[in-house]
């Protein structure tokens, strides 16, 4: 697997990836509870956006 | 009065979990996840594995600059001890990059990001597993 695949997002896209992707990681470690971790994940994702 | 020569002792049991906790961050800075992995936090460490992995593969397929140790100036030290927080990943960005960076794109600058949010992310991670091996409330 190289590199040579490529990826071109759009500026809108990769805020969104990595707005999703962060606040996925500081949900499930900030929060311990499944209900809790989805609401912290929402809030924040909201909160980068 | 107190007695100042009686200086508190460290209980036995108190260095044996700081040592582990040492050695919890560790293996978690150098593997994503790993760290909550030894704590059997699997959700934990699979979220640390998967979102810093997603990181380092958009950030190189998007051909960010994985700066290396020769560094020019101040930033790109930072931008380097950034990407080191990503441990082993860090050397599968760089495997990625078969093309070398392309910073003249808004691509390459986005991955530029991508990958110091990653290392900076799994760091975080490596704190938190730490803190967690002490027995602080995670």
């Amino acid at each position: 697997m190289s590199a040579a695949i490529g990826f071109s997002l759009s500026h809108l896209q990769a805020m969104l990836l990595f707005a999703l992707v962060i606040s996925i990681a500081f949900g499930f470690l900030s929060r311990r509870q499944p209900v809790e971790r989805v609401k912290y994940i929402v809030w924040s994702l909201f909160l980068f956006l | 009065m107190t007695d100042e020569a009686a200086a508190p002792e460290v209980p036995q049991a108190d260095s044996k979990r700081e040592t582990f906790a040492l050695v919890i961050a560790v293996a978690g800075w150098i593997v994503p996840g790993l760290g909550h992995a030894l704590l059997k936090m699997w959700g934990r460490a699979l979220a640390c594995f998967l979102t810093v992995g997603l990181l380092v593969f958009f950030g190189a397929a998007m051909r960010g600059n994985v700066f290396t140790s020769n560094a020019n100036d101040a930033f790109d030290t930072l931008g380097y001890l950034a990407d080191l927080g990503a441990g082993t990943f860090y050397f599968v960005a760089r495997a990625l990059e078969t093309n070398g960076p392309d910073v003249s794109r808004a691509d390459g600058d986005y991955g530029t990001r991508f990958l110091a949010a990653a290392g900076v992310l799994n760091l975080l991670a490596a704190l938190h597993a730490y803190e967690a091996a002490r027995g602080r409330k995670a």
